[in-house]
């Protein structure tokens, strides 16, 4: 057990550091396939954390006796004794790996909960202000909401009551079949629950920022769901359709007809002209080195492997030496057993 | 522009609904089922007019008050704050494409011109 512990740390370490190299050296076979790219940069990310989590718990299991997932709960009475000051220096480690396990967790989902609350708060207050004096149009069997303003804009707002939205400028500037293909490539991200992706990258970068392969997963997952949604709609209208659309939405604020310049939003630093130019030259089948795709496939099956093995035995570890230890009414208990370490 | 609170927004739908400018009275009496006083009413309306929403005139003794935008350019406005405001990368919209600079469209339309052959224009 304690050679796979290794190696998940290992992992940890390697990829955090070495993770983005990796992926962008598959940047080629991600440009043919965003799909497999978005694979990529959901799995390693989350088999980051998993692994560093797996580390944590198997090693408290370990250190605490090997006594499972009690030997667990056991580990964390002892992890508080030791904070509230009772002095048992062996239990130090164990304590240790336990708090730095439960402390990702808990920002993991403190994260989780804040971005899905902004998130909600987000799209209610969109649902109450902009959606009740919308219209809603059928297009090509999709239900198609119309906000009256001059400036060309279409954006999806993804969740229950999920939504396409255009302005009345998208309208009137886009012919229509560019119309059509903006709401295929909205459609797609509907289908596809991109938000998803993208959201969960966005917890795993604001909950570890100091990870370079976490700090960079939501920037390369917002990439590959658009190329994603590019794709699906170049599929059913023609890529060069596409790529027109996207140039006449994205320089749209800029025209004489649309007084209102939008401020935000142009500072990220866009990546339209890199769109449009994946979608008018010649689709290339990927190239490029296979052992970078090779290792960015293997390693999250590995890591789950390695996983599994290290936390099973802590799951099914028979934790009986500690309970008789720690149920002093039950008679059993009165004689101390062998595998009991805990403070008496 | 904010966004208005509860009793705000639910003056202003009325407003924008309304065929000509209200008194309060006659926001009171649209309101009937919340069960507020005419004082509540008259404050809103007030803050409303103080905050640019509402334009009021006064006949004889008696306000009367009509919305300064029409509501389809306040959805609008939301819609562009909501987008503005939103994370980036956003996971709470997605957008079709964000707004670029002029150079960059000067190269896109390159970059179209390029690859685009004439008759397909």
């Amino acid at each position: 057990m304690t050679p796979l512990l290794l190696g998940l740390s290992a992992y940890a370490v390697a990829f955090a550091l070495l993770g983005p190299h990796l992926l962008h050296a598959c940047a080629h076979q991600q440009r043919a396939a965003p799909r497999f790219g978005l694979a990529l940069w959901t799995a390693l990310p989350t088999s980051w954390i998993v692994a560093v989590l797996a580390v944590g718990l198997a090693a408290t299991a370990q250190l605490s006796g090997g006594l499972g997932l009690a030997g667990l709960l056991h580990a964390c009475l002892r992890a508080l004794q030791v904070i509230l000051g009772v002095h048992h220096p062996d239990d130090v480690p164990a304590a240790l790996a336990l708090c730095g396990s439960l402390t990702i967790l808990i920002r993991l989902g403190t994260v989780a909960y804040r971005q899905a609350r902004h998130d909600h708060k987000q799209r209610k207050a969109h649902r109450r202000g902009v959606s009740s004096s919308m219209q809603t149009v059928h297009r090509g069997g999709r239900l198609i909401s119309i906000v009256d303003s001059p400036t060309p804009a279409a954006y999806c707002v993804p969740g229950r009551r999920s939504a396409i939205v255009l302005t009345t400028g998208t309208l009137r500037q886009l012919p229509a079949r560019q119309v059509d293909a903006v709401t295929t490539h909205e459609h797609a991200h509907l289908r596809g629950r991109h938000h998803l992706f993208v959201a969960w990258g966005m917890i795993l970068a604001t909950a570890f920022p100091f990870i370079p392969l976490l700090r960079s997963a939501p920037h390369e997952l917002a990439r590959l769901v658009e190329w994603l949604a590019d794709d699906q709609a170049g599929r059913r209208h023609g890529r060069a359709l596409v790529a027109r659309a996207l140039a006449t939405m994205a320089a749209g604020p800029h025209s004489p007809a649309s007084p209102q310049p939008e401020a935000a939003l142009t500072v990220t630093g866009s990546n339209v002209l890199d769109r449009v130019r994946r979608l008018i030259e010649p689709q290339t089948k990927a190239r490029g080195a296979r052992w970078p795709v090779s290792t960015a496939i293997m390693a999250p099956i590995l890591v789950l492997a390695a996983t599994t093995a290290v936390l099973l035995p802590a799951v099914t570890a028979d934790p009986a030496p500690l309970c008789q230890g720690q149920q002093p009414p039950t008679p059993i208990s009165t004689r101390p057993t062998p595998g009991e370490t805990g403070p008496e | 522009m904010r966004n208005l609170g509860p009793l705000e927004s639910a003056v202003m739908s009325l407003l924008w609904d309304a065929d000509g400018p209200l008194t309060a009275r006659q926001v009171l009496d649209n309101l009937r089922d919340r069960g507020l006083a005419y004082t509540t009413v008259a404050t809103v309306l007030e803050k409303l007019h103080r905050k640019q929403w509402l334009d009021r005139e006064q006949l004889g003794r008696v306000w009367f008050y009509r919305p300064r935008v029409q509501s389809s350019e306040h959805a609008a406005s939301l819609m562009r704050e909501a987008l503005a405001t939103s994370n980036s990368p956003r996971t709470t919209f997605l957008k079709f494409v964000d707004e670029i600079s002029d150079e960059e469209a000067a190269l896109l339309r390159e970059l179209l011109d390029d690859a685009t052959p004439p008759e397909e224009r």
